[in-house]
């Protein structure tokens, strides 16, 4: 697969991933609509779980695990209607509109109701280039947050199952920002947004003034060609501030997020490593009555290309957090938690991704985190093991 | 029109059906995507019925139907399909996507927050899963992910029905499950499926053990059964056609299918707060179709039990079916349906005596039911099905079971349960079906 300039500047700053791009055919032919250039895309994701033991009253609270324990799942359909910009037009213009359907929609909660619903909207923008410099990129509407390592889609991240580091990140936002590729090695991402999400059309008044908006950055260096072994490297670093709902138990509070990340091809064919970390802080402020809290999670990611069909993915998290729920339990389940994830993915079926995973969470903080049988029970072990398999038909 | 192996095939174990397949265009158009293979289809779905009489409060309560269809025109359902099926390839791989917009998104309920009366909405996703072939044997089809029952004779999709009414055997069968599904052709004459999923259905990603269930509002509600986690439910099913060699009776076909597990519990829409706990249910079935000697003349039989463990039931459906195409355009068809319907449930039973017709207003008997549809369909326009129908709902046992007039209003809103006073129930209805 060949990607032209923009498509890696691009991924270099987190506005589409590479996995993506790489999974459609090459040539992606129009849709029959007003604008001819239309693509529609997406992807049916399903798994099946197992939990090993008794009890999931109490199980890891990463992203979209919740119900999903001991049974067969679908997590989620998703429909992408899409014209990006053209990079020879100056003056180009598109959009994309990412609609979600299943029990993940309902998990991602974007709805703007507020209330539960098996259909979201991820994101929905209007894309529009204007040729400042090297040509600056615009998305007015929803669209992904620009913190992480691991994205919303399970089937562009290396294991199925999120880390802690993406569950404490927002994930959407509603606002606008803007991307410039000052070279080869060096991209920005700066935006403004109602707040952290992800509820689209979320403000933060009354509980702050009118004008409060949440502001992020980021920036993406990629290793030139000339680092042979460690070309196409990448160290990125974001940082987002402004109100969030979710935070303070539900009640509302400012908050401060923070990522540094990076992947590093190494001299070994097919070996690729990575690192993450992410911080979510609230500091001392009225909404919290003078008091503060923190989530962060340091990660590190393997994955070994082994045949063509067959790749082999790990990794290993460290989290902690004093944040507790609205039911006063920990937020991340402990304060503090290891967890490993194994992945093993054979692309046996064309346009199918099929892995089989196993997670491993453990309770550092010398408190029980998982277990119990009936809904409210306290947690009664320590450790859970997870045991799944992943399939997803992408079109 | 002609099929392909596959498709007679897939049709006789219910996978797919000729209904759908001979009413789509002829060719379907590739939508254009990432992969050319993918289409979109679907239908709009819309109705207007007159009930004869006055009083709708106990309308017959067969699925899709009662008493917010009455009397008015309704909007039924909006179905958008993406899919891509299988081809002939060996490592066949395919999806479906299957998605419900409109008043019976609701009813089909298969929200995977169970529903929850406060945000049921008009959207539901019917079917979602991805197709896989193993080249095992004559190939082995799997399907996982959220997929339709494979019990019945009628299907979710009124186009796909000889009726616009569903019957009542429609109405108390299992009609959507999260799992994994595999079907083999044995031969021309034999196919056969198996299954394995959460539970009876149709909430997504339901489970048959005791959950958090997080909704908001309201905390971690402990929806969910009270079986072992490694409870599931699991359904088979046979189909055998008539050879060619069989002469007039050549692709007629004999169905029998068995579903049992655990079907889900959920907040009670009568008393808010009150959850109902769900309960262990076996569903069978045995249907059949046959062709005549008389040009265009088919019949079919259907018969739907159902067995709910803790609640000595006697809830059953035996149904007698005819269509006769007289023209190119139109068709004919009649559906005669004897429907028994008894439960005797543990503890507060709300004055509930059956599993579909409920006398909230107290009332105890069974329900004993004879229902005649006649419809006659025109296809005026190319894609559309136009279909007139009546249908007659009688009650056997002499006791009331429809009728009633509206219930008392409180702040404009409806309160209450309103007994039955009629025997006897009329419907005229009209069916107008675009699919694109």
């Amino acid at each position: 697969m060949s990607s032209n300039a923009w498509t890696l500047a691009l991924a270099g700053a987190g506005l589409i991933s590479l996995p993506a791009v790489a999974w459609s055919e090459e040539k992606p032919s129009s849709l029959f609509t007003g604008l001819a250039s239309t693509t529609v895309s997406g992807y049916v994701d399903t798994s099946a779980q197992w939990n090993l033991g008794t009890g999931n009253a109490n199980t890891p609270p990463y992203a979209f695990s919740s119900g999903k324990a001991d049974g067969f799942n679908l997590n989620l359909v998703k429909l992408t209607l899409e014209r990006p910009p053209d990079a020879q037009d100056r003056w180009g213009t598109g959009y994309k509109a990412d609609l979600i359907f299943g029990p993940d929609a309902n998990a991602l909660a974007t709805q703007s109701s507020g209330n539960m619903a098996d259909v979201g909207v991820k994101q929905a923008y209007v894309a529009l280039h204007a040729p400042v410099g090297n040509g600056l990129d615009f998305k007015i509407g929803v669209w992904d947050t620009i913190i992480g390592y691991e994205v919303t889609e399970s089937i562009n991240n290396p294991n199925f199952t999120r880390s802690y580091g993406y569950t404490i990140e927002p994930p959407t936002h509603t606002g606008m920002q803007a991307a410039y590729q000052f070279g080869e090695a060096l991209s920005a991402i700066v935006g403004v947004a109602d707040t952290f999400g992800p509820r689209i059309d979320e403000r933060a008044f009354p509980a702050r003034a009118e004008s409060y908006k949440t502001y992020m950055g980021s920036f993406t260096l990629t290793a030139p060609k000339s680092w042979g072994a460690l070309a196409g490297a990448t160290l990125a670093g974001c940082v987002i501030n402004g109100f969030n709902s979710g935070a303070n138990a539900g009640a509302g509070a400012d908050q401060t997020s923070w990522y540094v990340g990076g992947t590093l091809n190494t001299p070994v064919r097919g070996l690729k490593v990575g690192a993450a970390y992410d911080y979510a802080g609230v500091s001392q402020q009225p909404f919290t009555h003078g008091g503060a809290n923190y989530a962060n999670a340091a990660a590190l990611y393997a994955s070994y290309q082994a045949t063509e069909k067959l790749s082999v993915h790990a990794r290993g998290e460290y989290a902690s957090s004093d944040v507790l729920t609205a039911a006063n339990t920990p937020i991340l389940g402990a304060t503090k938690v290891v967890a490993t994830t194994a992945t093993v993915q054979y692309d046996l079926w064309k346009n199918v991704l099929s892995r089989i995973e196993f997670r491993w969470d453990h309770s550092v903080s010398g408190s029980p985190a998982y277990g119990g049988v009936n809904p409210g029970d306290a947690p009664t072990k320590k450790n859970s093991f997870i045991l799944l398999a992943n399939v997803s038909y992408k079109f | 029109m002609k099929y392909n192996k596959w498709t007679v095939a897939l049709a006789a174990l219910g996978v797919v059906s000729f209904a759908s397949a001979a009413n789509a265009e002829e060719k379907t158009s590739p939508v254009m995507t990432a992969l050319s293979s993918t289409t979109i289809s679907g239908y709009v779905d819309t109705s207007a019925e007159w009930n004869p009489g006055t009083g709708n409060a106990n309308s017959p309560p067969y699925k899709f139907g009662g008493a917010g269809k009455a009397d008015g025109f309704n909007l039924d359902v909006i179905q958008l399909r993406i899919d891509k099926p299988l081809d002939e390839q060996d490592w066949a791989a395919g999806y479906r996507a299957d998605l419900w917009f409109g008043p019976d998104a609701k009813i089909l309920g298969t929200d995977s927050y169970l529903g929850l009366a406060n945000f049921a909405s008009d959207f539901a996703i019917r079917q979602a899963y991805v197709a896989l072939r193993a080249p095992i044997g004559t190939g082995l089809d799997l399907k996982m992910g959220v997929f339709d029952s494979i019990l019945g004779y009628e299907s979710v999709e009124a186009g796909n029905n000889p009726n616009f009414t569903r019957s009542y055997g429609h109405s108390i069968e299992p009609q959507t499950h999260t799992g994994l599904l595999a079907s083999y052709r044995f031969c021309d004459c034999f196919s056969a499926s198996f299954g394995v999923a959460d539970t009876m259905g149709p909430s997504i990603n339901s489970r048959a053990f005791s959950a958090p269930i997080p909704v908001l509002g309201l905390a971690n509600l402990p929806l969910g059964g009270n079986q072992a986690e490694s409870y599931k439910t699991y359904m088979g099913s046979i189909a055998l056609t008539a050879p060619d060699s069989w002469g007039f009776l050549s692709g007629s076909t004999l169905y029998g299918g068995i579903a049992n597990g655990f079907s889900g519990s959920g907040l009670n829409v009568t008393v808010p707060g009150v959850i109902t706990p769900g309960a262990n249910r076996s569903s069978y079935y045995v249907g059949a179709t046959v062709a005549t000697p008389v040009t265009g003349l088919r019949a079919g039989a259907a018969f739907d039990y159902l067995d709910i463990h803790s609640a000595n039931n006697d809830t059953w459906s035996l149904a007698g079916y005819l269509s006769f195409q007289a023209t190119e355009k139109l068709s004919l068809h009649a559906r005669l349906e004897y429907f028994k319907d008894k439960q005797v449930v543990p503890g507060p039973a709300l004055g509930a005596n059956g599993v579909l017709f409920q006398d909230l207003a107290g009332g105890t008997a069974p329900a004993e039911v004879l229902s005649l549809t006649g419809t006659v369909q025109y296809d005026l326009w190319k894609n559309v099905i136009s279909r007139l129908e009546v249908r007659w709902d009688n009650s056997l046992g002499g006791n009331n079971l429809f009728g009633g007039g509206a219930p008392a209003l409180v702040g404009g809103l409806p309160v209450g349960a309103v007994a039955p006073n009629a025997q006897n129930a009329w419907l005229l209805a009209l069916n107008v079906i675009y699919k694109f």
